[in-house]
């Protein structure tokens, strides 16, 4: 019985893995069709809570600071910069540009939001709003 | 010797097995294949290949893969391959990997740890003093599996983990693990171009690392900043 159990589980757990699998594949199709479409590079970035608020990082390999174009759009930031890989030049037959839309977390301070870059690395670092109302713990 | 250079957090590994297959001008020496691998093939130069294969040159064996194992196949894989090993009588694995940490773009110098059972047999040719021990730690995905194996087999193995970028190809991690390790003469390679070429390494590899990621979100890989709660 126990042993019915643990096959039955397995297979469902595959069937999981697999449906992941999937929808993982399918999102990663629709990237390179819109990188190829756009003549661009998704970078990978990442996003992180912070104490103040978050950090985003944007890998973006040979790039320097002055090439890079952030624009601020309220709930989002578009990241623009020229890319110099000579592979992806190679592999997409012409010249491409690292191009991302960051979804900001809700409750930024917009005004708090800073950039830095370092080795390739693009980091914007921004701090929560502040306000709200302390609660009284009784 | 036998090298495990499977792709992993950072895909550490991977870029120095790469780093070593190219400056040895190591040769394929066998083609691993498996019916639970996804139906892919790398075409080079008119041939076709699989995407996970075996370098050699002298006593050296490099393993690396185009593609992440999938999660539920890295117990079974693990173990068939180190029944491999065993047979073939390697004197050790040496098996690389990367150690997530959100402090990593901090540092120009990842820190290197690592895990052996032969302590013995390693310390006459790396100086371990200078790596810092794996303390009390979880190790996730298919460098999980693979090294429970060898240790189970009593191969004498070395894990080796250097503090990496999460999710981004690290091929400063993987010079720094290769530097700690060039005292072994068959890991001996200049890392001058590795470090060279970082920034073009970080681009060829980042759809891989995407896949990886991916991968290692299945096998639970957050669980590696997590720490152990009992003491068994």
């Amino acid at each position: 019985m126990s042993f019915w159990l643990l096959d039955e589980s397995n297979d469902r757990f595959r069937k999981m893995m697999a449906e992941a699998r999937r929808m993982e594949d399918r999102t990663l199709r629709a990237l390179k069709e819109f990188e190829h479409a756009q003549g661009c590079m998704v970078p990978l970035y990442e996003l992180r809570a912070t104490p103040e608020g978050y950090t985003i990082t944007v890998d973006m390999p040979g790039v320097k600071k002055d090439e890079v174009t952030l624009l601020f759009q309220g709930d989002y930031i578009a990241v623009t910069a020229p890319c110099v890989s000579e592979a992806e030049k190679k592999r997409q037959g012409r010249k491409v540009r690292y191009f991302i839309d960051l979804a900001l977390p809700r409750g930024m301070d917009e005004k708090s939001i800073k950039a830095s870059m370092k080795g390739g690395l693009l980091r914007i670092d921004m701090k929560k709003a502040v306000g709200g109302r302390q609660l009284k713990i009784e | 010797m036998f090298f495990d250079g499977m792709p992993d957090t950072g895909l550490v590994g991977t870029i120095a097995a790469q780093h070593i297959v190219a400056s040895k001008n190591m040769t394929l020496s066998t083609r691993i294949d498996s019916d639970l691998l996804p139906p892919v093939a790398v075409v080079k130069n008119m041939d076709l290949l699989e995407p996970m294969a075996l370098y050699r040159s002298g006593d050296l064996s490099v393993l690396t893969s185009e593609v992440p194992i999938p999660t539920e196949i890295a117990k079974p894989f693990a173990k068939e391959l180190v029944g491999w090993i065993s047979g073939k009588k390697f004197r050790a694995v040496i098996s690389l990997g990367g150690v997530a940490d959100p402090k990593r773009p901090e540092t120009d110098n990842p820190e290197v740890l690592y895990v052996t059972n032969a302590a013995k047999v390693f310390s006459s040719e790396v100086d371990l003093s200078k790596l810092k021990p794996l303390g009390s730690a979880f190790l996730v995905g298919f460098k999980a599996a693979f090294l429970l194996e060898c240790f189970r087999a009593q191969v004498p193995t070395l894990g080796v983990f250097a503090q990496s970028f999460p999710n981004y190809p690290d091929p400063g991690a993987s010079a720094s693990a290769l530097g700690a390790l060039s005292s072994m003469k068959e890991l001996k390679v200049d890392l001058t171009e590795l470090v060279k070429s970082g920034e073009e390494m970080r681009v060829r590899f980042r759809d891989l690392m995407r896949r990886t990621t991916g991968e290692m979100e299945r096998a639970q890989k957050s669980r590696e900043l997590e720490s152990p709660s009992l003491v068994v």
